[in-house]
């Protein structure tokens, strides 16, 4: 059952990035977008960490990505249209990406194959860890919120006259 | 539970910048008519910490699970950043006042983003750095884009702004690689750790290269640097000088923290990788440089090139006193940048007064700034007496020590090629008449005392580090 | 189920982000590709963390997460600036900047 949800999950996230990168349309790349977060999410489930997997589900597939597709429906469904894909780049990047690529999975392979630790899913170990040994990295993002906040706040508030 | 025993004073600073920060806001928020001293809490808080930061000098701080370490080179860093902040918030009431630009958040963000700064050289461990390296930045992207209105500034911020979150994407997966090589985020732990297998050691050689590509973007070291000239353009003039000056500092203390003091134990080298990047980084920077007319995208390209310079000085470094050279260097750069950037801020008017052309016959219409920016200018160049040369000098002697005399010869011929656009823009302002140019219209000249007063501290901070610097030496050295 | 193939997902995702990155002019779709390269880290962080450290894993995953929200909602704010000036999102059409 397990294998038969991750070769599901598997195939669904991969074919929903090739789609992110390959539609013409900024809408359909975003609703691409919110099936390989739910598919992570089916993974973070598959890998017993089901908190972090509705969470992925709420604030990634949930909050961020509506902010998307609310900029989409804000600008106008038609701006995210481009006319063709520089195929020039492509080439190279792919060269590129499958030159690490191939290193990586070897060493993922040969590394990976035994689960070695017990997997908890209690949410109290979590937060012991986050007001623990992560307690700074924690308070900083309530820093990050503010500057985030802020900075957000006084860019889309003006009126916004183009200059000439 | 909590282990109260790990909190202590290792914090501070960053606490007191982000409160100055919420209360600057707040004023803008309810209490708009003392909008004036929200420059003046934020030049009181930056100034404090800097008495601050130099009286607990070799405490050596650490808590927070050996989170954060306050030590000698961290003080430092930090000691960097805030003479950069405070020069450029003395500069900025008088800028922003001129272009009319609001104010509040300026001065909050800007507090923040060095709040962060200060976080990323402290931080001992990689999750620390990666969210303060978010902090500032998301802090520097609305900054650059601050004048909504001016579509240079916008532009300059969006791109910047795309490739900030694609290094961070890199960024944060080099980190979990090395995450999955050595089993944890804290550099301390990193460095201890001994045995690793031949298989952990790619890994974490993946991941030190992916980190190496996410800071690369922040420092545009060559193949990263496409943000860099349209940013620097594009933004307002002073958060031009502070990215140039803090932002590299930041991002030059991390890459120390990481590839320096921590990963040599592992005898995982980059060395020819970084070898390659100097290389490139100086040459293409002072090559673009020459041709460029609009002297704030100069002054980018120029950076790019001294951005190149540092990297020499961290190939093959392995120890504390590579790390003080560099951070010397990083100092003199922070301060001679920004002397430069202060004066062209003063000088601005309008968005047509950037050229160098403009800069023709300055020293007839006002000599000390024409002085000023000629000794900054000068300054960069690295000629003799100088704090340029004298930074440099350490840097490629600690390179040519560990025999990288080919390296060191190409940058020393980079920087022979610099000194001419260095060097032109002198000529402009001195061997032309009073008749040509523009940058000073007559009755267009509006004084102010404070940015003047910026100007003034740069010129004696960069004549100190050029005439005596052992002070300064002496601090860089004690790491 | 073998851990490596979680891994490898996550390698495919990362750089087809990556090349997303490179291919693509939209500035939202690039938004979108760096999201994808943080979520293929998310996942390889969370299968080391079966071997390091399960708890700390999912807590960095978390704080990943928070960051990853704070960036979009800057950089969509900026793209609305950028929309009002351009009125297109087109990253290679904005020459403005150019020396």
């Amino acid at each position: 059952m397990e294998s038969l949800l991750f070769w599901f999950f598997a195939i669904v996230a991969v074919a929903g990035s090739i789609m992110v990168i390959a539609q013409r349309r900024a809408i359909y790349s975003a609703l691409s977008l919110i099936i390989v977060l739910c598919s992570f999410a089916g993974f973070f489930f598959l890998l017993g960490a089901s908190f972090v997997a509705a969470m992925q589900v709420i604030v990634y597939a949930g909050a961020i990505m509506i902010l998307f597709v609310f900029i989409i429906w804000l600008l106008g469904l038609r701006t995210g249209e481009e006319p063709a894909i520089k195929m020039k780049w492509f080439y190279l990047a792919i060269v590129f990406c499958l030159l690490i690529g191939a290193q990586l999975f070897y060493i993922f392979v040969t590394n990976f194959k035994e689960v070695v630790l017990e997997r908890s899913t209690d949410i109290k170990e979590i937060s012991k860890v986050l007001l623990g040994k992560y307690v700074i990295p924690f308070e900083l993002t309530s820093i990050l919120f503010l500057a985030a906040l802020v900075g957000a706040f006084y860019l889309a508030k003006g009126k916004g006259k183009a200059e000439k | 539970m909590l282990d109260f025993t790990q909190l202590n004073a290792s914090i501070l600073p960053e606490i007191i910048l982000v409160l100055a920060a919420i209360v600057i806001l707040l004023i803008e928020g309810f209490q708009k008519k003392l909008n004036k001293y929200c420059s003046l809490i934020a030049l009181i808080a930056v100034v404090g910490l800097i008495y601050y930061l130099i009286s607990i000098w070799n405490s050596n701080l650490k808590g927070f699970y050996a989170g954060v370490v306050l030590d000698n080179f961290a003080l430092f860093a930090s000691l960097i950043y805030l003479l950069s902040a405070a020069l450029i918030i003395l500069s900025a009431v008088h800028f922003l006042d001129i272009k009319k630009i609001e104010s509040g958040e300026f001065y909050a963000l800007l507090l923040i983003a060095v709040a962060a700064m200060i976080f990323i050289s402290s931080a001992n461990d990689m999750i620390t750095i990666f969210i303060s390296l978010e902090i500032f930045s998301i802090c520097l992207y609305v900054l650059v884009g601050y004048d909504r209105n001016s579509v240079r500034g916008v532009e300059g911020a969006i791109k910047y702004f795309i490739l900030g979150a694609f290094s961070a994407g890199i960024l944060l997966y080099g980190i979990v690689l090395i995450y999955g090589a050595v089993g944890s985020t804290n550099l301390e732990a990193l460095s201890k750790i001994q045995g690793l297998e031949m298989s952990q050691k790619i890994l974490l050689y993946f991941g030190a290269g992916l980190v190496l590509v996410g800071l690369g973007f922040k420092i545009s070291l060559v193949p990263f640097h496409m943000w860099t000239p349209d940013a620097y353009e594009g933004a307002p003039t002073v958060i031009t000088a502070f990215m140039a000056a803090a932002t590299k500092t930041a991002a030059f203390s991390v890459l120390i923290r990481i590839f320096v003091i921590n990963l040599p134990s592992h005898e995982i080298s980059l060395e020819w990788i970084l070898w390659i990047l100097a290389i490139v980084t100086m040459t293409v920077g002072n090559f673009i440089a020459l041709s460029q007319e609009n002297i704030k995208r100069m002054l980018a390209y120029s950076s790019i090139a001294h951005a190149g310079y540092i990297t020499v000085g961290l190939v093959g470094a392995s120890g504390n006193r590579e790390a003080g050279n560099v951070m010397y260097y990083l100092i003199v750069y922070a301060m001679m940048n920004i002397g430069a950037f202060l004066v062209i801020a003063h000088l601005e008017r309008g968005k047509d007064f950037l050229s160098a052309l403009h800069y023709k016959g300055l020293a007839y219409k006002n000599t000390f700034l024409a002085l000023a920016l000629s000794w900054f200018l000068l300054c960069l160049a690295g000629l003799p007496p100088t704090s340029g040369f004298l930074a440099k000098y350490y840097v490629f002697l600690a390179a040519v020590e560990k025999g990288y005399t080919i390296l060191v010869i190409i940058a020393v011929l980079n920087s022979a090629l610099a000194a001419y656009y260095y060097l032109r823009i002198i000529v402009f302002m001195w061997m032309h008449g009073k008749e040509e140019g523009k940058a000073l219209v007559k009755g267009e000249e509006t004084w102010s005392l404070i940015s003047m007063t910026a100007i003034v501290i740069a010129l004696l901070l960069t004549l100190q580090l050029s005439f005596m610097p052992s002070r300064f030496l002496q601090l860089a050295l004690s790491f | 189920m073998e851990l490596y193939y979680y891994l490898i997902v996550s390698l495919i995702v990362f750089i087809i982000g990556m090349i997303g990155f490179f291919i693509r002019r939209n500035l939202i779709t690039l938004l979108m590709c760096v999201e994808l390269m943080l979520n293929a880290a998310n996942l390889a962080l969370m299968v080391f963390g079966t071997k390091w450290g399960w708890i700390e894993a999912q807590a960095i995953v978390l704080l990943v997460m928070t960051v990853a929200a704070a960036e979009v909602a800057v950089g969509l704010a900026l793209m609305i600036v950028v929309y009002k000036h351009y009125s297109h999102l087109f990253i290679d059409q904005m020459t403005k900047l150019k020396g």
